[in-house]
């Protein structure tokens, strides 16, 4: 083993002593540190450059006022919280900082929900998660794009070679390293954060007992007539009738026994064929009857015991084609028939509550439209959306969830969906447990429950407002039911009158 | 070797307090630094920098300590925080100057004792070794310093001057080893 003569070295250093420091004439030890001295502790401690990165993130992310206050006011917390991120014993550790990039973009793009938080509660308005949540996926979008990426990546490097140089021309300076108290209060903070996306993960997702409720919806939704079928297909029967009885009037629509629709265009082409007939006066009144016979049938197959205002008006109409003189009595007999197939399509109460909830969850709440933005709007935007609506101002308080845009790229995954999912999640699990506390209420006492739900203190018009209305909206199997009867009972008077029975 | 180790020891329990004193502007305190610390600085330039500019790296690092001692938090890091800028004013000192072991010919002539050519290859050995490589092996070797006060020095993990000190005395022991061979031929 070669011998390595440190010792020898050590000691011919050690023979020269006697070093007489001579001290500048007039200068004094300086007894307080200097503003380019805590400026470059800042920049090693990683502070600055933390500041730097963060004032960037939020440039890209907002601009004006409001987001001035909001990056003042939440940047000290990130400027703490971040800090050892950036730099760590005055170095600047950028494999680390790019590492972590997705967390310090995250929590930027959070505290860029300040601004709208502080319009919201300035101005009064409610405001409801949706609107965090778009306006986080809007933050983290616009980051989250090549310019801005590059932009960020540039920036680090920037920061690390200064981070760099101020830390090789000033080996005076002592970065205040992270205490063991502060990195506690760090680490607690994460894993605090950490938690709370974990048990709202965990809250995403159902229950085995209500997947089960889920799935026996489900199958039974998807078990009614016209639930599953294709957007499209090759036939084009109804269709084709569409066309004919637009170019001529007269020809005869084909009873929906004839021919079943086979994709959700033929459904609607159907419902076209018959609507059509039954607001047309110079068709006859059986023709009538049973295209509007038909009509509600399709109906009622499509959403559980249909809408009232669509039930009452055609029933009301039936009743009054029903008196009219031309029908003969096999007719009436005919209709009578049908009329008793059509009662077969309401639901138990229960049932129809189930599906209601179903539908209005995990059927229809995926299809809003994606231009209704949260927030009042004007009569005008409502008609363009709801023509039969007369009303002034109103407010929308759901948006359609939107994907993530990464780079250019649409991600399946966004704040927004993850927030509908939540709520819809959220939802059915308070449904299944609702529906078993009102299942021996009788109906007034339901629809008291129901209605102390969906006006409980909250927000106007979010999604939580809109199922329980949906719900409490679904009383019409009474109603309906004595709708038919009213139809049953004109039958039987005007058979009554044309045989005597 | 015994009693040098005993003089860092008692510097190191005293420098403490004088830092603090010097801090708040007691210039005799600094002169109790600089004759403490002084072995410190010179087996750190000694390592570094030819002996004829030793004196002058001991003023301009005195002098550099005098003006940014304020800046020193921890007191009790006073010897990493010193050996730091000894090192760099040492560094600054040859830098641009085309400085090889060469420089100290006066010392390394043939008819020297053996030891004296053994500490010229360890010298010449130093020189080749990178910066990183070099700064650890003197601070650990020459000053005999901790790992810790190592790591606080040289901006380092504990773990990393472990490792990194491993190798440099792997790459010296190369060094020395390619220098006795190249002197044998």
């Amino acid at each position: 083993m070669m011998k390595v003569q440190w010792d020898g070295l050590k000691k011919r250093a050690d023979e020269k002593e006697g070093f007489s420091f001579t001290a500048p004439a007039g200068e004094a030890i300086p007894t307080r540190v200097g503003w380019k001295d805590r400026l470059g502790e800042s920049v090693l401690s990683g502070g600055l450059p933390t500041l730097l990165l963060f004032l960037s993130l939020l440039g890209w992310m907002g601009s004006g006022a409001s987001s001035l206050v909001a990056v003042v006011a939440a940047a000290p917390l990130l400027v703490w919280f971040c800090r050892p991120l950036l730099t760590r014993n005055g170095v600047a550790a950028f494999p680390q900082t790019i590492a972590m990039l997705p967390l310090l973009i995250l929590l930027a793009a959070g505290a860029m929900l300040l601004p709208t938080v502080g319009r919201y509660q300035a101005k009064g308005d409610p405001l409801h998660a949706e609107i965090l949540a778009v306006v986080f996926q809007d933050n983290l979008e616009s980051v989250l794009s090549w310019p801005a990426f590059l932009w960020v990546l540039g920036l680090l490097g920037g920061l690390w070679l200064w981070v760099r140089r101020v830390g090789s021309s000033s080996p005076w300076l002592q970065p205040g390293n992270t205490s063991r108290a502060s990195l506690v209060w760090r680490v607690t903070l994460l894993v605090l954060l950490s938690a709370a996306a974990v048990v709202l993960h965990g809250r995403a997702s159902l229950s085995d007992r209500e997947q089960a409720w889920l799935s026996e919806q489900e199958s039974f939704y998807q078990t009614r007539p016209f639930r599953n079928l294709p957007a499209q297909s090759q036939d084009d029967f109804w269709r084709s009738r569409v066309e004919a009885l637009v170019q001529d009037r007269s020809i005869e629509v084909p009873s929906l026994a004839e021919h079943t629709p086979t994709s959700q265009e033929e459904v609607e082409a159907a419902q076209a064929c018959f609507s059509r007939t039954i607001m047309d006066e110079s068709v006859a009144p059986y023709p009538r009857s049973r295209a509007l016979l038909d009509r509600v049938k399709l109906h009622l197959q499509l959403r559980p015991n249909g809408n009232r205002a669509f039930l009452h008006r055609n029933l009301e109409e039936l009743v009054r084609l029903v008196g009219q003189s031309e029908l003969s009595v096999e007719q009436l007999e005919e209709i009578r028939v049908r009329v008793d197939e059509l009662e077969d399509e309401f639901f138990e109460r229960t049932r129809e509550l189930d599906q209601e909830a179903y539908r209005h969850l995990w059927v229809e709440g995926t299809k809003l439209e994606s231009d209704r933005t949260i927030g009042w709007h004007s009569s005008e935007e409502i008609l363009s959306w709801q023509e039969e609506k007369k009303i002034d101002w109103s407010y929308n308080g759901v948006s359609r969830p939107t994907p993530l845009q990464v780079f250019g790229y649409s991600l399946d995954w966004s704040p927004t969906i993850w927030l509908e999912r939540f709520q819809r999640t959220e939802l059915t699990r308070e449904w299944v447990r609702v529906r078993k506390e009102i299942a021996h209420l009788s109906l007034p006492e339901q629809l008291a429950a129901l209605g102390a739900r969906r006006d409980a203190p909250g927000l106007l018009d979010d999604r939580s407002h809109r199922f329980w209305d949906s719900q409490l909206r679904e009383d019409q199997v009474s109603l309906e039911r004595s709708l038919v009867q009213n139809v049953r009972a004109a039958l039987q008077a005007r058979l009554q009158e044309k045989v005597g029975r | 070797m015994k009693a040098s180790v005993a003089n860092l020891e008692q510097s190191r329990r005293q420098l403490p307090l004088l830092v603090k004193q010097a801090q708040q502007g007691d210039s005799n305190a600094f002169e109790q630094i600089v004759q403490l610390t002084e072995r410190l600085a010179r087996r750190i330039a000694v390592s570094v920098v030819p002996e004829s500019l030793v004196e002058d790296v001991l003023q301009e690092s005195y002098l550099l300590v005098y003006r940014k001692l304020v800046v020193l938090r921890k007191p009790e890091s006073f010897i990493s925080w010193f050996s730091r800028l000894v090192l760099h004013t040492s560094y600054n000192m040859v830098r641009g100057r085309k400085y090889d072991c060469e420089l100290d010919q006066e010392v390394s002539v043939p008819d020297q004792t053996e030891d004296l050519v053994e500490q010229e290859a360890l010298k010449k050995a130093l020189f080749q070794l990178e910066q990183k490589d070099r700064n650890i092996l003197i601070l650990r070797e020459m000053l005999e310093l901790s790992y810790e006060q190592i790591a606080t020095a040289l901006r380092l993990k504990t773990g990393t001057v472990r490792s990194r000190l491993h190798k440099a005395r792997k790459h010296l022991l190369e060094r020395l080893g390619a220098g006795q061979q190249g002197g044998a031929n």
